[in-house]
């Protein structure tokens, strides 16, 4: 019986077990101390508030849905106590979300973990290089009593070697099974093929292939396995640090049970967003325990973020060696033989010099009006650059990168108007931080040898959106879910 | 408005019927789906696509508890989306063959045979949750009908997220044992 055979017959039961088991009808088994201690600090407010403002206005009708803060007033008795969060007490007079500082963005909260690559160094220099900047924001354009919003991001900052290690090795134990995933693939393919089996047959014979069967389930889990393992570290690693910071004070605005606000959890490693005082945020430079922690300005939306996260594996494969230009040119003209459809859906590989890191760079600190390398350098580190100023260089470098300008110009010289296939209506992921190597475009066969004959394109192939299972042009994405609805 | 007043709009045709549903059990339907699917714009397409289902199934259906019939349809939903979604991403040919000819199939209502055994299947299921003590039905309905997660359950039930797991783990081995009694091959 599969999962979803029991998943199906759950969802039959008794509409009685459905009513009850809803959350919002669940008992709590609350500590008087999650009532109490709100309550009192609710009166001592709503008493404060009578005594020093009595004709006080209303709040806003629309600010229930907002992201608030509770008023001074209430923050002592709740500092006693850790287990009292935010969402608990917002009965407390809240601090309008218009009150509360966001202190930026640092990306466009796109995943761009790849299992190929460790937590890259460049990427935390530059997340300490906009700290740096965020600091010198904080301490001079700040007021003392404005509330700053923060993500807390779960980052083994190398001082925490033996996760950090354990994760490393893995990345690379999971890396060096989707490579005997991958040559195993290549071998069957090439004897199949060999063999005179047309493409669609070999496929299936890979697929029902006992011995591929097994070892792709290996990569997978391990793969998973991985992905998990990562995330739980900084998961637990979150749970900690979040606790102390509110045992100092400071204050949980998304966190991952908030489920209205949904938190950003991915292994971006953002796990809640908190806000504090600058006074509060600034006295933790000295706190002994953000060695393992980073702070990151926070999303001015985290509301528009998943929960969960995606996690994006696109590795740079070689074209197989059968698809020379004669080869492939034949191969397109017998699928497009074979479609009813006067256009396809093909793949055109990029075939570019991805710009060098220093050539990056450049263009970084060009897009902020410097003439020279020193220039840039000299103010950066004089903490004259602001944090948004250096958020939008870092964005630039890496666009340069990933080579987007480059990626575009193909797309614009290759492709005509309404030929460019939209890849996020088919449900494709799209991840602009990794070097995607290909775009995809609806294109007739006489077009498609025209693209394909393109100095600036690689080759093209049929695209059949085929992900995850063949190796050869796989790109496997996959969600987790905020837990997979299967019974294990 | 009262549920029973809504079943009366949807029986007279009315079209209110869905505002007032959207109005009373809005959030409800989008936590259902958003559990599943984890996805605010595909929650909020299910959840759509269930104010239609009950429009087309009310009448003849009178459902004796609006909120958990509108539960039911808002979950196969987004079971629905969440499986064709995951097919689309790492199906494979094979999936892609099993989608193709599973066309060809009957559905599960048409076919006697299978609908029996998903009754069935469901019967020991309901007697099982029947067998559960209170804590443990809320615990496992929430776990598996809703896909709430382990943290917002065991904050809900006010224990840990430890003690939750570990009482899932043990509810999981007791519905196997209950299944493979029944003669299911697990």
């Amino acid at each position: 019986m599969k999962p979803d055979n029991i998943i199906d017959a759950i969802g039959n039961i008794d509409e009685k077990y459905i009513d009850e088991g809803a959350l919002d009808k669940a008992p709590k088994k609350t500590s008087p101390l999650r009532w109490i201690l709100p309550l009192a600090a609710c009166i001592a407010f709503v008493i404060a508030a009578v005594l020093l403002f009595p004709k006080a206005d209303p709040a806003p009708a629309d600010s229930e849905r907002e992201p608030v803060l509770q008023g001074e007033e209430s923050s002592e008795a709740e500092s006693s106590s850790e287990d009292i969060s935010l969402e608990e007490s917002s009965e407390d007079t809240p601090i309008p979300k218009e009150k509360l500082l966001w202190s930026g963005r640092i990306d466009e909260g796109v995943p761009d973990s790849n299992l190929t690559s460790s937590y890259s160094t460049e990427k935390l220099s530059d997340d300490i290089t906009v700290m740096k900047s965020f600091y010198k924001y904080l301490t001079e354009e700040v007021a003392g009593d404005e509330f700053v919003a923060f993500g807390v991001r779960c980052v083994n900052f190398n001082t925490d070697t033996e996760a950090f290690t354990d994760v490393k090795e893995q990345r690379q134990s999971a890396e060096a099974l989707y490579k005997t995933l991958l040559n195993m693939w290549q071998e069957l393919y090439l004897d199949y093929e060999a063999k005179g089996i047309n493409e669609g047959e070999i496929r299936a014979k890979i697929l029902s292939d006992p011995e591929y069967a097994a070892a792709y389930e290996t990569a997978y889990d391990a793969c998973i396995a991985v992905a998990k393992a990562e995330l739980d570290t900084r998961g637990e690693l979150g749970e900690e640090y979040i606790k102390h910071l509110q045992s100092k004070g400071f204050k949980l605005l998304y966190g991952v049970e908030n489920e209205e606000c949904e938190a950003y959890l991915h292994l971006n490693g953002f796990v809640a967003v908190m806000a504090g005082t600058k006074e509060q945020f600034l006295a933790l430079k000295n706190d002994e325990v953000p060695g393992k922690m980073l702070f990151c300005p926070a999303y001015e939306d985290a509301s528009q973020l998943n929960f969960g996260f995606s996690y994006g594996i696109e590795p740079y494969l070689p074209p197989p060696a059968e698809f020379t230009e004669e080869g492939l040119t034949a191969k397109l003209a017998e699928l497009y033989a074979q479609s009813p459809d006067e256009k396809l859906t093909v793949r055109i590989y990029y075939n570019l010099r991805y710009p060098t890191k220093e050539e990056a760079y450049e263009r970084g600190w060009r897009s902020l009006g410097y003439e020279s390398k020193a220039d840039y350098e000299r103010d950066l580190n004089a903490n004259l650059l602001d944090v948004y100023t250096v958020q939008q260089c870092i964005m630039v470098q890496r666009e340069a990168m990933n080579g987007k300008r480059e990626k575009q110009a193909v797309i614009d010289r290759v492709l005509k108007e309404g030929e460019l296939f939209d890849t996020e209506a088919a449900g494709i992921m799209v991840t602009p931080y990794l070097r995607s190597n290909c775009v995809y475009a609806n294109l007739s066969y006489e077009r498609a040898l025209e693209v394909a004959a393109d100095e600036a394109v690689a080759y093209i192939e049929i695209a059949d959106f085929n992900y995850s299972i063949n190796p050869i042009d796989y790109s496997i994405f996959y969600d987790i879910q905020t837990d997979e609805p299967a019974i294990s | 408005m009262e549920d029973r007043d809504i079943i009366e709009l949807y029986f007279a045709r009315d079209e209110k019927a869905i505002v007032e549903t959207a109005r009373r059990y809005k959030a409800y339907c989008f936590a259902v789906a958003h559990n599943v699917l984890g996805n605010r714009e595909d929650a909020e397409e299910c959840v759509n696509d269930s104010y239609m289902g009950a429009w087309n199934t009310i009448p003849p259906q009178r459902p004796a508890n609006l909120r958990a019939y509108l539960g039911k349809i808002v979950r196969n939903a987004a079971l629905k989306k969440w499986r064709s979604r995951n097919t689309a991403k790492r199906g494979g040919e094979l999936a892609l063959a099993y989608e193709e000819l599973a066309e060809c199939l009957p559905s599960v209502e048409d076919c006697p045979a299978q609908s029996l055994e998903a009754t069935e299947l469901t019967r020991c299921i309901n007697a099982f949750i029947s067998t559960l003590k209170d804590g443990e039905r809320r615990l496992f309905v929430g776990r598996y009908w809703y896909f709430y997660s382990v943290a917002d359950l065991a904050k809900s039930l006010g224990i840990s997220q430890s003690n939750a797991k570990v009482s899932l783990h043990r509810l999981r081995e007791k519905l196997r044992t209950v299944l493979e009694k029944e003669g299911y091959v697990i």
